[in-house]
C-alpha cells in the first residue's frame, strides 16, 4: 500500500539539495507533482525529472488526476512526496475528498501583496487563506525549507497572526 | 566570441566575476544572474534567457551554473533546449572560469568551450598536502 509521506508546497518544485533532504528524511521513493500546468508542459516536466535525485520516480498530474490516484493508494507500494506549487491545490484536493493532514511550506516567491512567513517563504492573502483553511480542518501546517539546516520551523499557528487570523 | 552567463544562488556569480577580474581584468560578453530570496522559477527563466540574448553575438553561449538540479540549473536546462547553440556546465569554480576566459577568444564552437571548462574544473580539485608530499619526494 502506497503512502504519501509528505505534502509540500513549494513554488520552485524541485530544486537542488532541498528535495534530496526531504526525500532522504522521509525515505520517499516517488515524487508526485500536482499541478495542472506542469502536468501538461512536457518540456518543463522533463527538466524536473532530469533534476530529481537518481532512483526516484517522478510523475506530474493535474489536480483531477491526483484526486483519482489518491483514492487508489492501496494498489501501490510507494512512499510518495507530493508537491504542489500553491496551497490552493491542496484545498482543491480536499474538496475532491482527499485531506492532507500535514502540510509543509518550502520556498514561496515574493509577489505583490505577499507577506513573509519564513526566510524564503512569502504568502499572498489568497495563499494564506488556503493555509488557514487546511489548518482549521485539522492539518499541521508548518514552514521549513530544508530538514537539516540552521533554520527553525515556523508553525502556521504563529505565522497566521500576520494575516489577521486570531 | 562565445558569450558567457554565470547563474547561481546568492552572490556567487558576481563574486566569481569579481575574483576572476582581479587576475584577468574586465571581461566582455559576460552576464551574471543571481537567484536571490524571493525569486520565482518563472522570473529566473526570463532573466537567464535575457542574459543569454544579451551576450550572444552569433557564436553561441555557455551558461555556468553552481548546483545541478538547483533552480538556476533547471531554468538553464530549459533554455538550452529552447534555444539554438546554448550550452551549460554545472559545478562552476574559479579555475574553470579562468581557463574559459583565457581560451575563449580562440574557440569557435560552444561545445569545445564546454569540454575545456569541464576538464579545467575537474582538474582543479587537488589534495594539496598530498600533492606537495609527492612533489617533495621527487
Amino acid at each position: 500500500m502506497s503512502e504519501v509521506v509528505m505534502h509540500r508546497v513549494d513554488d520552485r518544485l524541485i530544486h537542488g539539495q532541498v528535495i534530496v533532504g526531504w526525500v532522504g528524511l522521509r525515505n520517499a521513493n516517488a515524487i508526485w507533482i500536482v499541478d495542472d500546468f506542469v502536468a501538461k508542459n512536457s518540456m518543463m516536466l522533463n527538466i524536473f525529472k532530469f533534476a530529481a535525485p537518481p532512483g526516484i520516480k517522478l510523475i506530474a498530474m493535474t489536480v483531477d488526476e491526483a484526486s483519482e490516484r489518491l483514492k487508489k493508494l492501496d494498489d501501490g507500494n510507494d512512499r510518495i512526496l507530493l508537491i504542489a506549487k500553491i496551497p490552493q491545490t491542496l484545498v482543491r484536493l480536499k474538496e475532491k475528498g482527499y485531506m492532507a493532514n500535514d502540510v509543509n511550506f518550502g520556498a514561496m516567491a515574493h509577489k505583490p501583496n505577499s507577506v513573509q512567513v519564513g526566510s524564503q517563504t512569502e504568502l499572498t492573502p489568497e495563499e494564506a487563506e488556503a493555509a488557514e483553511l487546511l489548518y482549521q480542518a485539522g492539518a499541521h501546517v508548518w514552514i521549513l525549507l530544508v530538514p537539516h539546516g540552521g533554520q527553525k520551523t515556523v508553525e502556521w499557528e504563529d505565522a497566521r497572526k500576520k494575516f489577521g487570523y486570531a | 566570441m562565445i558569450g558567457v552567463v554565470i547563474a547561481a544562488h546568492g552572490s556567487l556569480s558576481t563574486s566569481l566575476m569579481e575574483s576572476t577580474s582581479m587576475i584577468l581584468g574586465d571581461m566582455e560578453q559576460v552576464k551574471t544572474v543571481s537567484l536571490v530570496i524571493g525569486d520565482s522559477l518563472e522570473g529566473l527563466i526570463d532573466r537567464v534567457r535575457d542574459a543569454v540574448n544579451e551576450v550572444n553575438t552569433g557564436q553561441g553561449v555557455v551558461i555556468f551554473l553552481d548546483l545541478f538540479g538547483g533552480t538556476p540549473s533547471n531554468a538553464s536546462a530549459l533554455i538550452t533546449q529552447e534555444m539554438d547553440n546554448v550550452f551549460a556546465v554545472t559545478g562552476v569554480n574559479f579555475p574553470m572560469l579562468a581557463e574559459v576566459f583565457t581560451m575563449r577568444p580562440g574557440i569557435k564552437s560552444p561545445q569545445d568551450l564546454v569540454d575545456i571548462a569541464v576538464s579545467a574544473g575537474k582538474n582543479s580539485i587537488l589534495d594539496l598536502v598530498e600533492e606537495f608530499r609527492k612533489f617533495s619526494q621527487q
